[in-house]
């Protein structure tokens, strides 16, 4: 197959890519429009480029000068492309010889005036000289020619053999023809006919193959990260729309609500019911009421059964309600639903994918190592993820334990207690105040024994929780006190006479000091009792089952689609960088062409044989992987300058990489965006990142690291070039000074040089350097050369500096034919054409450069 | 449809597509022939030593088959492991088929232990395996593997059995549910440990072949399985994964089924009552009524008549599926839970409840 060889150039300039079309191998696809098209489209989908959104497609054609005639009906279609070309042909190889070019001149083709110069005669004999013909159409505003007799010009003896369009050297000069197209143009169009042989000198300044597969393979090992991070990943930092769906608006509206008479609330009212019931029975139980009748116990005793139920039913309406996946039933009607009312999420899916692209973006753009990346964004998709019923299962038993409902019971043992310290003192008291009166009315003390004991052996056995301990040990504590006390307010009263009211009063005193006892006792009983009942609790645990329902009610049901869908993405993203960060990896390992991914370990690694995947791109030539391993001499006219790299070089190869990731990352983005599923678009990722890597690693091995990458974001490089290629940045600059050096090399054999115009004022000379160079701000016309004509000082967005000079070809030298077609160029049969000599032909060059 | 590979083909009989008449026994233990085409070798459905081959079944239906090359030795591993893949492919059919958790294994078509080339059929494995999905899994998915693996383990627990070969191979996906391969790894449990397994897949005690199997070896894997869909690595073989705090959604059901050691990790069945609030499925299929259980009572009244008729002890099975020393462990196993396993072996419901029975 002798396809011809398309290659898309990457430049800087606004006005799209440029298309390198070789049309030596016949190029006969390429004679129709649509055929033309086809080779476009193929080279800026290779590319991945748009078309230009201007219109203004730029073709630079290499061909034969034969082939200029016999192919111009390419031409022509190339200059009718899109809606503004510009066409640069390149013609390389000797001129036909006049002899067998059939066709008789005609008279008037031949320009007499040019005989008239100080220059030689052309040709050797009859004024038939070689003539370069070509279509006519490459004379307007927008097209040049350059013509290249001979690119081993300047030989030397030992040189290798090589031939006349050897295609190391065609390449060299393709490349900085791409860097310098709208130079050249611009130049040539100052030229007679627009058309020019070029004297060329150049310097390439790159990497040595040996640092640019080094380099390469650190990059891509610094791209990828370390495999086994230590530790947890670092917390991400949230981006703010994902931030505000993990807190929520704020304020008091953005809580989850139960819905007014659905079951929840019907649950959580009953609850405050029964908790409000609880408070008034043990205060109807605590009073004297309490301790006369056993209603009040009995009362007591259902409050907290009530409660606890309805607590206990409350809990499991919660932990049911918060198994549900919606916060209400979707299907209307059905009273199955948990009945909670969540906020509106107010913001968007584009938002998020928007926030989490841009915290993507920004982290590789930092550097971070995709790896390093791919934790984080899997860290934030567990923060964001809903909480999965199983997660609020686990935490309902821990925040509320059923052993917490279980504690609330009145079965609990009622223990009436008489202590020493508190009680017996009281019982003593009464007893000495009972027993003031003489005997016999000192029996009047058994009336104050009766109503304390009998008290204290009635609050035992009233026993609200049926659980009853025996009041006795209590009783015969007040009895133990009373007795002692009774003796000795007989004895005092005895010893002492006293008044008459006052055994009187000491009996009313005792009994009700003796009541006091008893209602004392009751109290310390019933609210020990309630304590033992966990009845106090109650509030708390509605309050903690409350806080369960409305945490767990935000973290499963709060924006659950757009967490999900913001989850789902980190989590896809994260997925897509990881295999993105493997194959890294896999082209880092390989020093020639990749292999196919190598299967994650699925547990069955180790008892396969290794697959033996093919390579999977067939068109990826590397720096090491043959021919380019040590650089071949290349033509004289150019110097090479091999660095083994400089500091910032790995650094920007990383950043170009990380750029390439991220534009690969293209199809990931846009297809969440038509949601599908996860594991399509990992696939497409995963495609896209081994081209872009591949055509990254072609872009270094063909324009080197000075050139940034098509899908470079930052077009900037490191302004040391030294930097990236560690050679001192003192040889571009010194080829930008004017100091007498070598000069240019005419791309011509001796006997085609007779065929140039000597006049040094026509010459058109291109000063270049890569603009990384400190002169990139002198971009632009520089000042005339003495003898010379203009030169351009510009910057080169390559790996080349030097001097292209563009010299004028004679006059006559050039014909211009044109073509007619018979039929309309959409047509496809429509190239039956005819040519003829374009003798009318506007004599530009006569009109504004002939000197004379 | 039907199209004839002549290249990688093994089978006997395939010569220029004509079909093969394949003959196997049904799970209802009729002897069945069809004709069938026997297709290229399908990698990755099962690991060696035995192959697995795309199958068209009588034109139609798309099968894979599992065989073993001819045997090498009196010990070659292919047999006894397709052996072992069998039983446990009749036991889940027995206790699974037409039931819900059907789709959890694969579909047994039919067997063969007598052909040249042993076999087992499958119908089609469904999805693909999960070892591609650790490049983004959406966090739905991750639930349901993870609610499916559990359910599976839990499941085979109740028939007293335990998946020793849990990896990401073995675990299929088609967007619904997840499907349990390689059966030939799967154990009774209490079984003696053998070192099997990869890690960090296998557990730390099964890798080194200590103590007897036990159901939360599979849990292990699960665990670690779920931990490598989620987080995109694989965890530590030896214990929990140093990272687990960060991951809430492995956390909180499966955090505790990293735990080195069998005893530490919770039973299958909580694991799976977080997962699935609701009664436990396999106490559910336990508790279906036995259809054979009246012929295992003659079955089993008959043999201790003879028995005590020849003057022997208790009939005691303990076959293991890997072990060749089963003659040995079937002196050793308590006689009554050694029927109980049989049963469970077999498809019947578990253990336990014969044993309250006897």
């Amino acid at each position: 197959m002798n396809r011809p060889e398309h290659i898309l150039t990457q430049d800087d300039s606004p006005t799209g890519p440029l298309i390198v079309l070789d049309l030596r191998p016949g190029a006969e696809d390429l004679f129709t429009r649509e055929g033309l098209r086809t080779a476009v489209n193929r080279q800026l989908r290779a590319a991945a480029r748009p078309e230009p959104a201007s219109g203004h497609y730029r073709f630079l054609l290499i061909d034969t000068p034969d082939g200029l005639e016999a192919r111009q009906s390419v031409y022509e279609q190339a200059l009718g492309y899109g809606k503004k070309a510009s066409v640069l042909a390149l013609a390389v190889g000797a001129l036909p010889d006049p002899q067998q070019q059939g066709d008789p001149r005609p008279v008037d083709a031949w320009d007499p005036l040019a005989v008239l110069g100080d220059e030689p005669e052309p040709s050797p004999s009859s004024g038939l000289g070689p003539r370069l013909t070509r279509p006519a159409a490459l004379q307007n505003q927008d097209s040049g020619l350059l013509w290249v007799g001979d690119l081993r010009a300047a030989r030397i003896a030992d040189d290798p053999e090589v031939a006349a369009d050897d295609p190391g050297a065609l390449a060299v000069l393709v490349d900085v023809l791409s860097g310098l197209f709208d130079t050249v143009l611009a130049a040539l169009s100052g030229l007679d006919e627009s058309a020019a042989v070029p004297a060329v000198l150049f310097l390439e300044h790159d990497l040595s193959p040996a640092a640019r597969a080094r380099a390469w393979a650190q990059a891509l090992q610094r791209l990828a990260g370390s495999a086994d991070l230590t530790g947890a990943p670092a917390r991400p930092e949230l981006p703010a729309p994902v931030e505000a769906l993990l807190t929520g608006q704020g304020g008091d509206a953005d809580r989850p609500k139960c819905v007014p008479g659905g079951r929840l609330d019907a649950s959580s009212r009953r609850c405050t019911e029964t908790i409000a019931a609880l408070g008034a029975a043990r205060l109807g139980l605590r009073g004297p009421g309490g301790l006369l009748e056993a209603a009040g116990g009995r009362r007591a005793a259902s409050a907290v059964e009530d409660a606890a139920a309805a607590l206990r039913h409350h809990r499991a309406q919660v932990i049911e309600a918060l198994q549900h996946d919606t916060p209400q039933d979707a299907a209307a009607g059905t009273p199955s639903g948990p009945d909670v009312v969540m906020p509106e999420y107010s913001g968007s899916r584009e938002e998020l994918r928007g926030s989490l692209r841009a915290m993507a973006e920004s982290l590789l753009e930092r550097g971070t190592a995709l790896r390093d990346v791919s934790a984080r964004l899997v860290a934030l998709s567990e923060e964001v993820v809903p909480a999965s019923g199983a997660e609020l299962l686990t935490e309902a038993e821990l925040r509320v334990p059923q052993e917490r409902f279980a504690r609330i019971s009145p079965r609990r043992p009622f223990v009436v207690r008489a202590s020493a310290s508190g009680t017996a003192p009281l019982a003593f008291g009464a007893g000495l105040l009972s027993a003031l009166a003489p005997w016999p009315a000192t029996l009047g003390a058994l009336t104050v024994l009766l109503v304390a004991v009998g008290g204290c052996v009635r609050a035992g056995l009233h026993n609200p929780g049926g659980v009853g301990r025996n009041p006795l040990p209590a009783a015969l504590v007040v009895v133990g006190a009373l007795v002692p006390g009774a003796a000795a307010g007989a004895l005092l009263a005895r010893a002492q006479p006293l008044p008459a009211w006052a055994p009187l009063l000491g009996l009313g005193g005792a009994l009700a000091l003796a009541c006091l006892l008893v209602l004392g006792c009751w109290r310390e009983a019933v609210d020990d009792w309630w304590r033992r009942t966990g009845a106090p609790d109650a509030a708390a645990l509605l309050k903690d089952l409350d806080r369960l329902l409305t945490d767990g009610a935000r973290r499963r049901w709060w924006a659950a689609e757009h967490r999900t869908y913001a989850a789902d993405l980190a989590r896809t993203t994260a997925g897509a960088l990881r295999a993105a960060a493997e194959t890294a990896e896999n082209f880092a390992e390989q020093t020639g062409a990749p292999q196919a991914t190598h299967a994650p370990d699925d547990g069955w690694q180790h008892t396969f044989t290794p697959d033996v995947p093919g390579p999977v791109n067939g068109g990826w030539t590397t720096g090491e992987d043959g021919q380019d391993t040590d650089s071949p001499p290349g033509p004289r006219w150019l110097g090479r300058e091999a660095g083994d790299g400089g500091p910032a070089l790995v650094d920007t190869l990383r950043d170009d990489l990380g750029a390439a990731v991220l534009a690969a990352l293209e199809p990931h983005w846009a297809s969440v965006q038509r949601g599908q599923g996860a594991a399509a678009p990992s696939a497409t990722v995963d495609t896209a990142v081994r081209g872009i890597f591949t055509t990254a690693r072609r872009h270094l091995d063909r324009h080197g690291v000075i050139a940034p990458p098509p899908f470079a974001r930052r077009r900037e490089r490191p302004d040391a070039t030294e930097a990236l290629l560690g050679i001192a940045p003192r040889r571009p600059l010194d080829d930008l000074t004017d100091a007498p050096g070598p000069e240019p090399v005419e791309l011509v054999t001796d006997e085609q040089s007779a065929l140039l115009s000597k006049d040094p004022s026509r010459v058109r000379q291109i000063r270049f350097a890569p603009h990384t160079t400190a002169t990139r701000t002198d971009a632009g016309t520089g000042a005339a050369h003495k003898e010379q004509g203009a030169t351009a000082l510009v910057t080169f967005p390559g790996r080349y500096s030097g001097t292209l000079r563009l010299m004028p070809l004679r006059h006559g030298v050039i014909k211009s034919i044109r073509q007619y077609a018979d039929a309309t160029d959409d047509r496809p049969d429509g190239h039956e054409f005819r040519t003829e000599d374009a003798g009318g032909r506007p004599r530009r060059g006569e009109d504004d450069a002939t000197p004379w | 449809m039907v199209t004839n590979h002549s290249t990688g083909q093994t089978g006997p009989g395939d010569l220029d597509g004509t079909p093969v008449r394949l003959t196997f026994i049904s799970p209802q233990g009729t002897r069945q022939t069809v004709p069938s085409r026997i297709r290229r070798e399908r990698r990755r459905t099962t690991p060696p030593p035995l192959a697995a081959h795309d199958v068209l079944l009588g034109g139609s239906v798309r099968a894979v088959r599992l065989s073993c090359a001819a045997a090498v030795g009196p010990d070659a591993e292919g047999p006894r492991k397709l052996e072992a893949e069998i039983r446990a492919a009749l036991c889940l059919h027995r206790a699974f088929h037409g039931s819900a958790y059907q789709s959890l294994f694969p579909s047994l078509v039919g067997y063969d232990m007598d052909a040249e080339e042993p076999f087992v059929l499958y119908q089609a494995p469904r999805g693909d395996a999960a070892a591609q999905l650790s490049y983004g899994i959406s966090t739905t998915e991750q639930r349901t593997i993870e609610r499916d693996l559990v359910l599976a383990v839990r499941l085979m627990e109740g028939l007293g059995l335990v998946h020793r070969g849990l990896v990401p191979a073995a675990v299929r996906w088609d967007g619904k549910r997840a499907q349990l391969w390689d059966l030939g790894a799967v154990a009774r449990i209490g079984s003696r440990r053998v070192p099997t397994g990869a890690p960090p897949y296998a557990a730390p005690e099964q890798r080194h072949g200590v103590g007897r199997t036990d159901a939360r070896d599979a849990l292990w894997s699960v665990a670690q399985i779920v931990y490598q869909l989620a987080t995109g690595q694989q965890g530590d073989p030896e214990g929990p994964p140093r990272d687990l705090a960060s991951y809430r959604s492995l956390e909180r059901p499966l955090g505790a089924a990293f735990a080195a050691l069998a005893e530490d990790r919770p039973a299958p069945a909580e694991v799976l009552a977080l997962l699935m609030p609701g009664p436990d499925p396999a106490a559910l299929v336990e508790a279906r009524p036995d259809p054979l259980q009246p012929h295992r009572q003659d079955y089993d009244r008959a043999m201790e008549q003879k028995r005590r008729a020849a003057g022997l002890g208790p009939y005691g099975f303990g076959h293991g599926v890997e072990s060749p020393t089963a003659g040995t462990a079937r002196t050793a196993a308590p006689p009554g839970e050694a029927r109980g396993r049989r049963r469970a072996w077999f498809g019947g419901p578990a253990g336990g409840r014969d044993m309250r029975g006897q």
